[in-house]
C-alpha cells in the first residue's frame, strides 16, 4: 500500500477534506493505484532530469520557429491601482449580511 | 455550416432571431436524450439575436453575427449560471464575462446555453459532474467523451453551430473525436485563459469544437490574441495565425499545393496504444496525406509513459492549489459548521465529487513535504524533455499525425459501473494521445479520420508547432 492511512488523514487535513469509511476505503484503493502509476517519474534518468531554468523558453522559441516571430507575452503589467467591482456584485454570490461576507467563528 | 448561416444571415433570407428560435426548438425537443445543455438562456439569447439583427442590417456584421453557439460550463458569462457541473459553484453567477466570450459577443455571437462537462473537467467521460452523464449522440448507450463533452454533444447534434471548451489534458479533442466532429486545443498563450475556471493552469487552453475545419478556422481566429488580462497570453500568435489565415481563405487546392513541400510525422510509440480500426484509419490518413503530396516520416517521442504520468502529476497539484480557494465564504455552496475551520471542510467534502477530491488528494500528495521533491519536480523535468523530445521530431517534420482517442466512444456503463469494465487507472491511461500537447503546450486539432465497423467514428490528430494552428487546421481539412 502506498498511502497509509495516517498519511491519508494528514493530506485529508492539508486539503481540508473530510471522508466518510466508505468513501476512504475506495479513494484510498484509487490513489495507492495512481501514487504507482505516478512513480514512473521517479525512475526517469538522472541525466535527464537536468532542469535547465530559462530552458523552456528557449525550447518553445526553437519548436515555434523564429521566422514566426512569435515571443511570449510573460511580462507583469504595471502595478497600478485600478477600478473594483461594486460590493453589492462581490457579495451577491455569497452569504452577506450588512454589506459584509458572513463567516463562522474561529476557534484557535 | 457557419459560412452557409452567414450567407444566409446577410442576404436577409434568415433572420438571427429565427435561426435562433430553430436552435431552441431544437434543444427542448433533443436535451432530453443528450443531456449536453445543462443551463440554457433562451431569453438572454432571443435579446442577442434581435442585437445581432441591427448589427446585420447595418452592414457591417462579422461572419459570425447572429450565429447561436454554446459555451461550456467554466467558462464565465456574466449574470449567468457558470457552476462547472459542480455543486460547490452550484448557481454561481459570475460578476464578469471570460475574454473569448466578451470578443464573441461584441462580435454578435448569440449563446443559447452552457454545456455538461465533467466537474471542474476532472474526467474523460463527462460523467462526473453533478447533471448526469452527456450521451453520445451518435449512440445514446456511449459516452460524448470529456471533459468537454457537452460542447462536442450540442455540435454533433446540431443543437449549436460551434461551441467552445476548454482542453487540460484532451477535453477538447477526446469529445471531437467520440462525436465525430472537429476539436480544436490552441497551443498554450494562444487564447487568453481568463475567465476560464482554473483547473491545471499550465496545461489548459480554452479550445474549439466545430462541424468542420473551416468554421473552427474562423472561430479561433476571432478568439485567439493577446489579453492584459491574462500574462500567459501571446503577444504574437494573431499575427502569425493571419499569416496563416490564407490556407483556409484560398481552399483546399493550396493546401495541397503546400502538402507537397509537408512532412508529416507517424510517432510509433503514442500509435502503439491505439485499436486496430483506429491504425486502420490512421495509415488510411497517411497514405491520402501522401497521396495529396506530403512526405510520411517517422518520428520518436521516446518519453510517452513518463509523460503521462507528469501529466496526472502536474495537473493534480494545479487542481489541489486552484481549487483551494473553494471555502463557501464568497461564492457557491456554503455548509454551517461550528466554527470556520469546520464549515469549510464541511463545505468543501459535501460541495466536490468524490473524483475531484481524489484529485485534490493526490495533488496534495505530490506536493508535501518529502514527496514534492520526488513526484512534481520530476514531474517538471520530464515536461522539459517531452519539449526536448517533440522539437527533436519536428526537426524531421511540420506536424505529428496520430490517433485522438484509442479507439471509439466507449459505453456509458463502463463508467458508471465503476470497476465493473475498466479500472480507474484505465481511464487515466486513455489519455495517452492527447496529454502530450498539453505537457509541451503545443497546438492539436482532433477530426474524423473514419469510422469502425459500427458506424462509429474514429477521431485522429495532427500536432503542430507553436503559431501552428491555421495550419493544422487546414491540413486536416484536406482529408
Amino acid at each position: 500500500m502506498s498511502v497509509s492511512e495516517k498519511e491519508f488523514e494528514k493530506f485529508a487535513n492539508l486539503a481540508k477534506l473530510e471522508f466518510e469509511e466508505a468513501e476512504k476505503a475506495q479513494i484510498t484503493e484509487e490513489l495507492d493505484e495512481i501514487v504507482e502509476f505516478a512513480r514512473i517519474v521517479c525512475d526517469f534518468a538522472e541525466e535527464e532530469n537536468a532542469f535547465v531554468p530559462g530552458e523552456s523558453e528557449n525550447t518553445d522559441r526553437e519548436m515555434s520557429g523564429q521566422r514566426a516571430g512569435m515571443t511570449d507575452f510573460n511580462s507583469l503589467r504595471t502595478d497600478e491601482v485600478g477600478g473594483s467591482l461594486p460590493r453589492e456584485e462581490v457579495l451577491s454570490n455569497a452569504v452577506s449580511e450588512n454589506g459584509c461576507f458572513v463567516v463562522g467563528q474561529v476557534k484557535l | 455550416m457557419i459560412l452557409e448561416y452567414a450567407e444566409k444571415l446577410r442576404s436577409g433570407e434568415l433572420s438571427s432571431v429565427e435561426l435562433t428560435r430553430e436552435y431552441i426548438s431544437r434543444i427542448e425537443k433533443m436535451n432530453p436524450k443528450i443531456n449536453c445543455f445543462v443551463h440554457s438562456c433562451f431569453e438572454e439569447a432571443l435579446e442577442m439575436a434581435h442585437t445581432a439583427d441591427e448589427m446585420l442590417a447595418s452592414g457591417n456584421a462579422d461572419i459570425l453575427c447572429g450565429i447561436p453557439m454554446a459555451l461550456k460550463d467554466n467558462i464565465c458569462t456574466k449574470g449567468i449560471v457558470t457552476d462547472c457541473c459542480s455543486r460547490i459553484l452550484k448557481d454561481y453567477r459570475p460578476n464578469y464575462d471570460a475574454t473569448v466570450w466578451a470578443k464573441l459577443r461584441s462580435l454578435g455571437a448569440v449563446l443559447l446555453g452552457k454545456t455538461n462537462m465533467d466537474e471542474f473537467g476532472m474526467g474523460s467521460g463527462s460523467v462526473t459532474g453533478c447533471y448526469g452523464p452527456v450521451h453520445n449522440p451518435l449512440d445514446k448507450n456511449r459516452s460524448a467523451g470529456g471533459s468537454s463533452g457537452g460542447s462536442a454533444a450540442a455540435v454533433a447534434a446540431n443543437l449549436a453551430c460551434y461551441a467552445l471548451g476548454s482542453d487540460t489534458g484532451g477535453s477538447v479533442r477526446l469529445p471531437a473525436a467520440y462525436c465525430g466532429v472537429y476539436g480544436l486545443k490552441p497551443g498554450y498563450g494562444s487564447v487568453s485563459r481568463y475567465g476560464l475556471i482554473a483547473y491545471g493552469s499550465s496545461l489548459e487552453q480554452i479550445g474549439v469544437i466545430a462541424a468542420d475545419a473551416k468554421d473552427a478556422a474562423i472561430v479561433y481566429e476571432r478568439m485567439a490574441g493577446t489579453d492584459e488580462h491574462d500574462a500567459t497570453s501571446c503577444r504574437d500568435c494573431l499575427i502569425n495565425s493571419n499569416q496563416q489565415m490564407h490556407y483556409v481563405k484560398n481552399g483546399l487546392s493550396k493546401v495541397e499545393r503546400t502538402l507537397s513541400v509537408m512532412k508529416i510525422g507517424l510517432a510509433p510509440e503514442i500509435t502503439d496504444s491505439a485499436g486496430p480500426a483506429m491504425k486502420s484509419a490512421l495509415l488510411n490518413a497517411a497514405e491520402n496525406f501522401r497521396k495529396a503530396g506530403a512526405e510520411i516520416v517517422e518520428v520518436g517521442i521516446p518519453h510517452l509513459k513518463e509523460i503521462l504520468s507528469a501529466y496526472y502529476i502536474i495537473a493534480c497539484a494545479e487542481a489541489s492549489s486552484n481549487l483551494g480557494r473553494y471555502d463557501g465564504i464568497r461564492y457557491g455552496l456554503r455548509e454551517e459548521g461550528a466554527d470556520i475551520n469546520d464549515m469549510i471542510v464541511k463545505t468543501r467534502s459535501r460541495g466536490f465529487g468524490s473524483e475531484v477530491k481524489k484529485r485534490i488528494m493526490f495533488g496534495t500528495y505530490v506536493l508535501s513535504g518529502g514527496y514534492a521533491d520526488k513526484f512534481y519536480k520530476k514531474a517538471c523535468a520530464v515536461r522539459e524533455t517531452a519539449k526536448r523530445d517533440f522539437a527533436a521530431a519536428f526537426e524531421k517534420c511540420n506536424m505529428i499525425l496520430t490517433p485522438a482517442a484509442v479507439g471509439v466512444a466507449p459505453e456509458l456503463s463502463g463508467f458508471t459501473d465503476g470497476k465493473a469494465k475498466n479500472s480507474r487507472l484505465d481511464a487515466y491511461l486513455g489519455d495517452i494521445m492527447t496529454v502530450p500537447a498539453n505537457v509541451t503546450g503545443l497546438p492539436a486539432f482532433a477530426f474524423p479520420g473514419g469510422c469502425d465497423e459500427n458506424g462509429l467514428p474514429l477521431g485522429l490528430m495532427l500536432t503542430g508547432r507553436k503559431g501552428e494552428e491555421m495550419r493544422l487546421m487546414s491540413v486536416a481539412g484536406v482529408l
